[in-house]
């Protein structure tokens, strides 16, 4: 059993209840606007530099989907759905605005219906190029100062170049930590458990941004006086795939005796992995670093995502994959096939987990894992 | 070029079969259209097997691409997921391809479509292109097919990334797309982009665009002059043959066929007792379907907004990339599938209130996420503004074991008694 972390236990606390934290009802009780953004490219900067305070919004804790199924049809994934669940729920009435991005179908759907049923006051959806070319860097930027301009008009905010620079500023300053964080589980004998990651990143998403950066910081300084989680007997495992915000799934991973020791997720690395240029102009800065950040499975081409995969597998020392896809998640379903078989090749186990998202099976989750464990000592 | 083992056979093997299909019809004559498609058919894939045997340069290509630039570099098309699942429907080798594309790894969500796709390409049942041109058009399945064919053929390829709304900056950034694809082809091919063809193509694709308005202008009139298969059949000719002379001939001809019945005062069928809007499209193992409609229940599909329906725009034979770039916008399928849902719903009611329909059928195709989420939306849509029901039909686009045309009777069967009911 893992000693527990004082800074995190305030982090958690900070960043619950779901979905409307403390640390939001603090920050609305001061009379200051919430906007909720939906996918991991669109960049929170811009929003924060108006005032408001960006969150992400995820269908946790939507554990059983009624209301969402007669307005998304049932072969939407279940993240599409959950977050729609919530929102007919109206948990997330806090909202003054949503902001979401054409990241995939359901994505793009789910805004189609939030916009059709919902009453969030401003809602904008940014689309969002599948490649990386100069062409497609400025097309993004443009798409940024139309979110920029939109967001200005709605709430009767400047968002000036300053403004801009020092959220950048802000957020890159989170992302340091992030790695810094991420470095205490490169090492045989990691710190730092997958799970209380999961939870940390969570955090972020759900409180302001400065206070979180000081509660990291704290907890980057008592990390060190941590005994280490494993003698390097524990088999280091990395999870790749649709969006996973569950650290309970993380945890029945681990206490299978397994470590979680790095990821390929939009709630781990794909979230903070690259920082903003501060040297360009902001919007353009951004515009880059959103659209060059560790490439979700919706980018082309696949091998960009295979080579940030294979190096996290370098630089994490990584044993083992556990590939998980949301049930009707089309992109990383058609990616898996082609990914299992280069990672096999290289030598890298692979575990398949067909999940719904934000739903119970942990029992049958811990079953595969433990099944593939089992495997992977055998193979040793 | 490698010509792969089972291509080859399987090919020649579709002709015959479109050839025997063409002979029966020629014998028994219906619409001069309907056996017009079964030659343009047979022509089609005839041009491939003789491509695959004389090792032509052939592009593999989604649906949706601009078919218009391959035509002006004078290389053979083939359309990815039309072959694959035309091979399918004529050999009738559902089981083995959908057992491939799973021995494969693809998950059984996964649209069939694209994993009948990835099973022809696995077993090297379909002509190995010598490269492929693929975009996000019209969902997330068209947009990663491209990935797996290109890792299991070897082979190069592009993807065209087309925006999401139809503002003038993104038919900028789509234009540059088309750019890079022109300069693709160039490298591919070692030759240059005859400009002169591409704005006859272009020229034609325009012809195309107004006859498919003319055509939907005809189609207001009571009774309903068309057949319900021949919305299918044209959505086919245009997938395959935009910007070609076969393509105007053969709307010309459906345009003159509906005429003429417009003039006469006939419908389609002898009685038309329902005026139907289908949305989306009806299971292609299945489009008897849409003759069991018409022949039991005399209803017709008045309007498809999702395939049949062009919004405002035009294409300037002297701007030739721009314009295709344009035309992804507002053409059929694409605005629909790949905009915002105020396009799709909006069309929709107005084409319920323009052409008198007194239902609609939503075809609920499980792999398709885009499509299906709408339906609630739609319903209401169509409740609220125009009054008229419409029925969600389970079915799958292509994988007949999912939803067997008995069901979808069935439950069609119900639907045109309540309507009847409310008349
Ligand atoms: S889980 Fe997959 S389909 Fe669902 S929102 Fe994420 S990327 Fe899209
Ligand atoms: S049916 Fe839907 S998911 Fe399948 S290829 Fe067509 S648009 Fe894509």
């Amino acid at each position: 059993m893992e000693q527990s972390l004082k800074v995190l236990e305030e982090l958690k606390e900070a960043s619950s209840p779901f979905p409307q934290s403390k640390a939001i009802q603090a920050w609305k009780a001061q009379g200051k606007k919430v906007v909720g953004w939906i996918c991991t490219y669109i960049p929170e900067e811009i929003i924060e530099a108006g005032g408001m305070l960006p969150i992400r919004v995820t269908g946790a804790k939507a554990e059983d989907i009624t209301e969402a199924d007669a307005y998304l049809y049932a072969n939407t994934c279940t993240f599409a759905r959950g977050c729609l669940e919530l929102a007919l729920r109206k948990d997330y009435d806090f909202l003054d605005g949503v902001v979401s991005g054409t990241s995939c179908d359901p994505i793009r759907r789910l805004f189609d219906v939030w916009n059709n049923y919902l009453q969030t006051p401003f809602r904008h959806i940014v689309s969002v190029p599948h490649k990386i070319t100069p062409e497609a860097e400025e097309f993004f930027a443009q798409q940024l100062r139309h979110l920029k301009q939109e967001l200005e008009e709605f709430f009767q905010v400047d968002i000036t170049t300053d403004k801009l620079r020092e959220t950048i500023k802000l957020y890159n300053k989170s992302r340091e930590l992030f790695r810094k964080l991420y470095d205490f589980r490169k090492s045989g004998g990691p710190l730092i458990s997958g799970t209380e990651t999961m939870e940390i990143i969570q955090a972020s998403m759900r409180m302001p941004r400065a206070e979180f950066n000081s509660q990291l910081e704290r907890l980057l300084a008592e990390l060190p006086q941590r005994q280490a989680l494993s003698n390097g007997d524990r088999p280091r495992l990395m999870v790749v795939g649709s969006i996973l915000d569950r650290p309970e799934f993380i945890n029945a991973i681990e206490s299978l005796g397994a470590i979680v020791v790095t990821d390929e997720l939009c709630t781990g690395t794909r979230f903070w992995w690259n920082l903003t240029d501060t040297t360009l102009e902001p919007i353009e800065a951004l515009a880059k670093r959103y659209l060059n950040h560790p490439p979700c499975a919706r980018m082309r081409p696949f091998s960009m995502r295979m080579d940030f995969v294979m190096g996290l597998i370098n630089e994490f020392k990584v044993e083992g994959v556990i590939y998980e896809i949301i049930k009707f998640c089309d992109v990383y379903g058609h990616d898996k096939p082609v990914m299992k078989q280069k990672l096999e090749d290289a030598g890298i186990p692979v575990l398949e987990l067909d999940l719904e998202y934000g739903m119970g099976g942990i029992g049958q989750i811990r079953t595969r894992v433990e099944a593939f464990l089992e495997m992977m000592k055998v193979g040793k | 070029m490698t010509v792969a083992t089972l291509a080859k056979p399987r090919i020649q093997q579709m002709v015959k079969i479109l050839e025997n299909i063409l002979a029966h019809r020629h014998k028994n004559p219906t619409y001069a259209s309907e056996e017009l498609y079964y030659e343009l058919m047979v022509k089609y894939y005839r041009r491939i097997m003789e491509a695959v045997e004389q090792e032509r340069t052939i592009v593999g290509h989604t649906v949706m691409s601009p078919l218009e630039v391959f035509y002006g570099m004078g290389i053979v098309p083939m359309h990815l997921e039309s072959t694959s699942m035309m091979m399918a429907i004529l050999l009738g080798n559902y089981a083995e391809f959908f057992d491939a594309a799973r021995s494969f790894g693809l998950t059984p969500e996964t649209c069939s479509a694209h994993r009948l796709l990835a099973a022809t390409v696995i077993q090297n049942s379909l002509p190995r292109p010598d490269f492929i041109v693929w975009t996000n058009q019209v969902c997330d399945n068209t947009s990663k097919s491209g990935d797996a064919i290109l890792d299991l053929y070897e082979i190069p390829g592009i993807f065209l990334d087309r925006p999401y709304r139809y503002t003038t900056r993104e038919v900028e950034y789509f234009t540059k797309e088309l750019k890079r694809l022109v300069q693709f082809l160039e490298e591919q091919t070692g030759q240059k982009m005859d400009y002169d063809r591409l704005s006859e193509a272009v020229a034609r694709s325009q012809r195309v665009t107004e006859l498919y308005r003319e055509i939907a202008e005809l189609r207001r009139n009571i009774p309903a002059p068309a057949r319900n298969r021949c919305f299918l059949n044209s959505m086919v000719v245009e997938w395959l043959y935009a910007g070609t002379q076969e393509a105007v001939e053969y709307f010309e001809l459906v345009r003159d066929e509906i005429k003429e019945r417009v003039d006469k005062g006939v419908g389609g069928i002898p009685e038309e007792r329902f005026r139907i809007l289908t949305l989306f499209l009806p299971p292609s193992y299945e489009w008897k379907l849409m003759d069991w409609m018409e022949q039991e229940y005399g209803a017709v599909s008045v309007m498809e907004p999702y395939c049949s329906w062009w919004a405002k725009g035009d294409m300037d034979p002297a701007k030739p990339l721009e314009s295709i770039a344009e035309k992804s916008f507002y053409r059929s399928l694409v605005r629909q599938m790949h905009g915002p849902s105020e396009g799709i719903i909006e069309d929709a009611v107005q084409a319920a209130i323009d052409y008198k329909a007194d239902g609609s059928i939503y075809f609920a195709h499980i792999g398709c996420r885009q499509a299906c989420a709408l339906i609630r939306s739609m319903k209401d849509a169509l409740k609220d503004d125009v009054g008229i029901p419409m029925i969600a039909l389970d079915c799958d686009i292509i994988d007949p074991s999912l939803s067997p045309g008995e069901e979808m009777r069935g439950k069609l069967e119900g639907f045109f008694e309540m309507l009847e009911d409310t008349k």
